[in-house]
């Protein structure tokens, strides 16, 4: 499947306060083929997992995920969103990135309020 | 309310064709989910289908709106599948009718050989997901076409999909009608029996890890009687199919659901 094709949501609950926390989900439609399936026909599925997911707030990694053929497909990731204790004077931005095995790569970004 | 209930009941025999035991309220099969699956089936930024309905909506505007307008002019096309198709198609069912507008794009031509061929299958079930979810709330009305000829090829389909529905098939010797009209509600293995409705499709079925048509599902069914599988677009899974929305005259679409 096309990077293109791969269509990704990220929703964002919580009031935007400095020291505050947020909830997040993200969800990847990503196959995740482990490489181990086979068609109806026998021949083997080709892997295609996501290798890495990397979740920034503003220009700052929050954190990485190392991911594999241990995850389902269509990803489900909910995660904690720390925010600082003095908050910027911008908008801050929170970004989710994604690279899988084929070199294919997708992102997203939310703009918190 | 005893009487609404007659007179529901009355209202069900109606519409369901003979042959099918109509004693009982009819139920869609989110009705038997676990509070889980149902949690994570009302909540779009968990539910894995809110990814497919995200893309069958850029399909749409991609691929189809040039000549079918806007997805909410087309409310009753879930509805009314599966039909005879025109120009001696067979009978044909919502996927199949996008797969033939596919290959029939100009755009498409490499595409669409066969019906639903397996590269294209999930932009099929896209499609399908925001069709289904546009007609949510629509009741099921598949109806017999009015030409005459029509009519009696159409009564063929249905009658042969309710000799399926009703025939022991595999090393299970089951029929259909054996767990989904006599045994709903029991427990096989850790799934509750339904009654095979097909009022949420297409389907996210969490052992597929993806989402599938009513085409799928029987073909899931048939495996699990242990019978020979047919393969996809085969005639007897569209009939299967046509007898199943017939059964389900009168209930509403609840559009794309998960399931087990």
């Amino acid at each position: 499947m096309d990077a293109a094709k791969i269509p990704m949501r990220l929703s964002v609950t919580g009031a935007v306060a400095a020291g505050g926390t947020l909830q997040a989900v993200l969800l990847i439609g990503h196959p995740m083929e482990s490489g181990f399936r086979t068609m109806d026909s026998g021949q083997r599925i080709a892997k295609n997992v996501i290798e890495s997911v990397q979740v920034y707030l503003d220009d700052g990694l929050l954190f990485q995920m190392q991911t594999g053929i241990g995850i389902a497909s269509n990803p489900y990731v909910a995660f904690s969103v720390p925010l600082p204790s003095v908050l910027p004077a911008h908008a801050v931005v929170l970004r989710v990135t994604w690279q899988d095995d084929k070199g294919q790569r997708g992102a997203i970004e939310r703009v918190l309020r | 309310m005893f009487g609404l209930c007659v007179w529901l009941s009355t209202a069900v025999l109606a519409q369901t064709p003979a042959g099918i035991s109509a004693a009982q309220a009819r139920h869609s099969g989110s009705q038997y989910l676990s509070p889980q699956l149902l949690a994570l089936q009302n909540d779009p930024a968990r539910n894995p289908l809110s990814l497919f309905l995200e893309r069958g909506q850029s399909l749409w505007s991609a691929q189809c709106s040039a000549c079918h307008g806007d997805i909410a002019s087309l409310t009753s096309s879930a509805a009314v599948f599966p039909r005879l198709g025109q120009g001696g198609l067979g009978l044909v069912n919502l996927e199949d009718q996008i797969a033939i507008c596919q290959k029939r794009g100009a755009t498409h031509d490499a595409l669409g050989q066969s019906k639903a061929s397996a590269v294209q299958e999930e932009d099929i079930v896209a499609i399908s997901a925001v069709l289904h979810q546009t007609a949510k709330g629509q009741i099921i009305r598949t109806e017999a076409p009015q030409a005459q000829a029509d009519k009696a090829q159409w009564q063929l389909h249905l009658d042969q999909g309710q000799k399926l529905y009703t025939s022991r098939m595999g090393r299970m010797n089951l029929a259909c009608m054996h767990c989904h009209d006599q045994k709903v509600g029991a427990q096989m293995r850790a799934d509750t029996i339904s009654q095979g409705h097909p009022t949420g499709f297409p389907i996210y079925r969490m052992s597929w890890q993806t989402a599938g048509t009513v085409d799928r599902r029987l073909r899931a069914c048939y495996s699990g009687v242990q019978a020979p599988v047919p393969t996809t677009g085969s005639i007897e899974l569209r009939q299967l199919e046509l007898y199943l929305k017939v059964r389900a005259n009168g209930m509403a679409l609840d559009g794309p659901s998960i399931r087990r």
